[in-house]
């Protein structure tokens, strides 16, 4: 069986897009409370 | 959006889940009232709850017009319908009492400016009694029509079967039971939710304004065993000839119901997730923005609309007595088949599945660090340091959601017939739910670096840690046990 590299790359994808929007979701999230002081 | 019934039995049916399934949500947002002292949301739950008895009026005589029309139909056995008639009677008349008691008080309160205690526990009583008759009256009512609920599959030994179920096979009925029963909770919620909603932002009542944003939070949430008992309930049904006569997955008005509930399940999402940031965010900020508040609203209203549309095909399927079109038979063009398909392949199901594991590996996080927290051992933080995470959370619930959705379509029999897919789908609403405690508890929220957590949150720190433990190995144990 040849090795699979469409769908290597796609998880790749995949797991960079993941770690991306978290990252994102969470630093913009954060910083629209890190002035609040509570 | 087919809201206007063209016959007694559509008109009964859709007005008869308002006084036992919007019932519950209102009795939720009043309890919720009580115990915060909310004056207007006490005042508007009573307004509801007088709506509700008014309803007691049609949803009679339609039951009535509807009994009168069906009368000589073999589907509506006669000894079902005076059973569910005799019920409906009694849990019609405590409605009418509670729609009077508070409209009652909602008069002495013009007269006088005050909410009488007294009085509002009599409500609470009677709301808490109304409902506890409509669940007798409204099973014995999905029981009249539902006949799958007492089929007994004829099959001989080897034959083909109508579907391509294995022979000897068959997908339980109480998925079909627990699809019928559950799709009203984040249709008919979303209605009462929104009325709450609606009133808290007109009156710029911020205690109504949270209780709004949970209960949209809470139809969301309800919408994911909605959608996969529905799935489920294909299965389920696919064998019962008075139903259906297509495969599963090939009967075109199941499948333009089902293309629609994707679409509900998206604009849930969107609700649910708008509405719970809301919630996090006012902890750190102590206010609500408006414009967030806006988009929930604009959200939640656009699912409704969505969500009528789904429930009335959901409707057509089981419902011969209320069609009035024609019954499609062309079985292309529908777009839930053509994802199943396309989830088979392996380029498709391994990145999905890629996503799935990083969704609960996510959420598996979020919830030890939490659980960690609550329960003693990094008391060096204050409680609101691990509260920054809970978003990270509910991201990796919302990725799991889609993704195991998508799952369960390339295998839908497979899965939903699996033993520990049961404890998982029931153990996943507990799961997302519990989050909602540790962005409301102001107890929890208060405390500090060094301090103890309450012991009641370390219950629900234990329910959490459970409940996700038991997702994560019921999803492993899937093919095995």
């Amino acid at each position: 069986m040849p090795f699979n590299w469409p769908l290597l790359l796609l998880v790749i994808a995949v797991a960079v897009v993941v770690l991306g929007a978290s990252f994102a979701g969470m630093y913009f999230l954060n910083k629209a409370i890190d002035g609040s002081n509570r | 959006m087919h809201l206007i019934p063209q016959s007694w039995s559509h008109f009964h049916i859709l007005v008869s889940v308002f006084p036992s399934v919007g019932l519950a949500f209102v009795l939720a947002a009043f309890v919720v009232a009580m115990s915060t002292g909310n004056e207007l949301m006490k005042r508007t739950c009573l307004v509801l709850f007088g709506i509700l008895g008014v309803l007691a009026i049609p949803t009679y005589f339609s039951g009535d017009g509807s009994a009168a029309s069906l009368a000589n139909n073999p589907r509506f056995p006669q000894n079902m319908v005076d059973a569910h008639y005799g019920w409906s009677m009694a849990a019609l008349t405590v409605l009418v009492l509670l729609g009077i008691a508070s409209f009652f008080e909602l008069w002495r309160y013009g007269k006088v400016g005050r909410l009488s205690n007294d009085m509002l526990n009599l409500v609470l009583g009677l709301a808490i009694a109304t409902l506890g008759l409509m669940i007798v009256c409204g099973e014995l009512g999905w029981d009249i029509n539902h006949i799958e609920l007492r089929a007994v599959l004829q099959r001989g030994a080897n034959a083909a079967s109508a579907s391509d179920i294995p022979d000897n096979t068959q997908t339980p009925q109480a998925w079909s039971h627990f699809h019928m029963i559950l799709n009203h909770f984040p249709t008919v919620g979303l209605v009462i939710s929104l009325t709450l909603f609606i009133t808290a932002l007109v009156n710029n009542n911020e205690g109504m304004k949270r209780t709004g944003l949970v209960l949209l939070t809470l139809c969301a949430i309800l919408g994911i065993p909605t959608y996969v008992t529905g799935a489920a309930a294909m299965w389920a049904i696919s064998e019962i000839k008075e139903i259906t006569t297509h495969a599963a997955g090939q009967d075109p008005l199941v499948n333009a119901h089902r293309d629609m509930a994707l679409a509900t399940l998206f604009g849930l999402a969107f609700t649910g997730i708008a509405a719970w940031v809301e919630l996090w965010r006012y902890r750190y900020l102590g206010r609500f923005s408006n414009r967030s508040l806006y988009t929930v609203l604009t959200f939640a209203v656009i699912t409704l609309a969505i969500m009528a549309e789904t429930g009335h095909r959901g409707g057509q399927i089981n419902h011969p007595e209320i069609r009035t079109e024609p019954v499609p038979t062309d079985i292309t063009g529908y777009l839930s088949p053509y994802v199943e398909n396309m989830i088979n392949n392996v380029i498709w199901f391994v990145p999905w599945q890629t996503v799935h594991f990083f969704g609960y590996s996510i959420v598996f996080g979020v919830v030890t660090a939490v659980v960690l927290r609550i329960f003693g051992f990094w008391k060096s933080m204050p409680f609101s340091a691990v509260h920054r995470l809970l978003p990270l959370g509910v991201f990796g619930v919302t990725m799991n959601v889609f993704t195991g959705m998508l799952m369960l379509m390339a295998d839908t029999f497979r899965y939903v017939n699996e033993t520990s897919f049961i404890p998982k789908m029931f153990l996943l609403p507990i799961g997302a739910t519990a989050v909602l405690y540790f962005s409301l508890n102001d107890a929890l929220w208060a405390t500090k670096a060094g301090e103890d957590a309450p012991m009641q949150a370390k219950w629900f720190a234990a329910l959490l840690l459970i409940a996700w433990t038991g997702v994560i190995m019921g999803g492993r144990l899937l093919p095995y046990v």
